[in-house]
């Protein structure tokens, strides 16, 4: 497989189990808890860290869970097309390429564990 | 109001962002993010947040034909990255110290003016005309910028190559850094840095930008996420509308008489951008 086929493969399954969450998540919302349909809402990202999602979200099958399942898998499919080419370009022994997209994998993961600034 | 009427306003309104957002190149957030502000009160920081994680949505949905007919260059788009990605990281982080120190007025500065400057891209209207392509340099074999592509307006293959690649990555860092701070994909940005600094064909640009705004958007996605201005119901329902819009949008585009819905488009950039400086200015 080409590499512009996989990347078309991990797009196209991302965008959709993402779609699929969020209408699923939105869905779920007049079913509490309330106060999450308000653009003025304290209810946001800052309670779930990225990094500890997983832990986080199962234990509370909530419409909010969902709907940040759904925009995490948003943030992740670009993450795991950037792996794909790390490895595909190892493959092939393209360093040059190797060492970019490298460099974009870390510089990914730096900014999912970087702590929040604190004013 | 109820969850199910804001649902319906979100949806309305940031799809018809993402549907002005694909006509004009410029992408949902440069409208959605002063409308949502301006006239639903939505606060800045969710604003951008939910604007920001849309524009993943869009470059997932709407890059995959472009790539899987190979007028995206995975390659050059992959190479470039390490700037965009770099640059996202320093904008929101620049944009969430702002934040925590209280001058959200200036965020609302630097988009009126980032509005402003848009509107005048816009209004000069694209050269397509052939330019002279500088000969291949030394970035050109080292990185092996060469690719080709099948113009289906032309019916035949076209072959290519691009130049000063370093200068394409500078201008990338600040499609970047501008993408991290306001919340918006930065297409603009990146189009110039390819079309005008590494001299690839037009249509390779704008494809390749819109595939390369994923992975921009996700590095500052995770910093907003970190500062929790990603609110969860705001920011689906605004991937949701977006996603739609932006797939009219592209449904629509080949088939539009450009010349006056770009000068309304104009109109309308040139009226946010004013309401969004005074907004910071005099709040």
């Amino acid at each position: 497989m080409e590499l512009e086929d996989l990347v078309v493969l991990v797009m196209r399954a991302g965008l959709l189990v993402s779609v699929a969450l969020l209408i699923g998540g939105v869905l779920m919302t007049p079913l509490g808890p309330a106060g999450v349909a308000d653009v003025h809402s304290p209810v946001n990202s800052s309670a779930y860290p990225l990094s500890r999602l997983l832990h986080t979200l199962p234990s509370a099958p909530s419409a909010v869970a969902v709907m940040f399942m759904g925009l995490a898998a948003l943030l992740a499919t670009p993450l795991i097309r950037v792996a794909l080419a790390v490895l595909e370009f190892a493959k092939e022994g393209d360093w040059i390429y190797l060492g970019l997209t490298f460099l974009v994998l870390l510089i990914l993961l730096i900014s999912l564990f970087l702590p929040s600034i604190r004013g | 109001m109820s969850p199910e009427f804001l649902f319906t306003v979100l949806l309305l309104l940031s799809a018809v962002a993402g549907f002005v957002g694909s006509l004009t190149g410029l992408g949902g957030g440069v409208v959605l993010v002063p409308v949502y502000t301006l006239v639903l009160g939505v606060p800045i920081e969710y604003a951008t947040g939910a604007s920001l994680v849309s524009t993943i949505a869009t470059s997932l949905g709407t890059s995959v034909a472009y790539v899987r007919d190979r007028i995206t260059n995975v390659r050059i788009g992959m190479s470039l990255e390490v700037a965009t990605s770099l640059g996202a990281l320093t904008g929101s982080l620049a944009v969430a110290l702002i934040y925590s120190l209280g001058f959200q007025r200036l965020v609302y500065v630097v988009f009126g003016t980032v509005l402003l400057l848009s509107s005048y891209t816009q209004m000069k209207v694209l050269n397509t005309a052939r330019r002279a392509a500088p000969p291949p340099d030394r970035w050109t074999k080292r990185l092996r910028l060469y690719g080709r592509y099948y113009d289906a307006l032309e019916g035949r293959e076209v072959e290519y190559y691009g130049v000063r690649w370093w200068l394409g990555a500078l201008i990338m860092f600040s499609a970047g850094v501008v993408s991290g701070f306001l919340g918006i994909g930065g297409g603009a940005l990146k189009v110039l840095a390819m079309d005008w600094a590494m001299a690839l064909p037009i249509k390779v640009s704008t494809a390749t930008s819109n595939f390369m705004i994923g992975v921009t958007a996700a590095t500052s996605s995770a910093v907003y996420w970190a500062h929790g201005y990603i609110q969860p119901f705001l920011a689906s329902a605004t991937a949701l509308g977006v996603l739609l819009g932006a797939f009219a949008g592209s449904k629509i585009l080949p088939r539009l008489k450009s010349k006056s819905v770009r000068l309304i488009f104009t109109a309308i950039l040139i009226i946010l951008g004013l309401q969004m400086i005074l907004r910071g200015v005099w709040s």
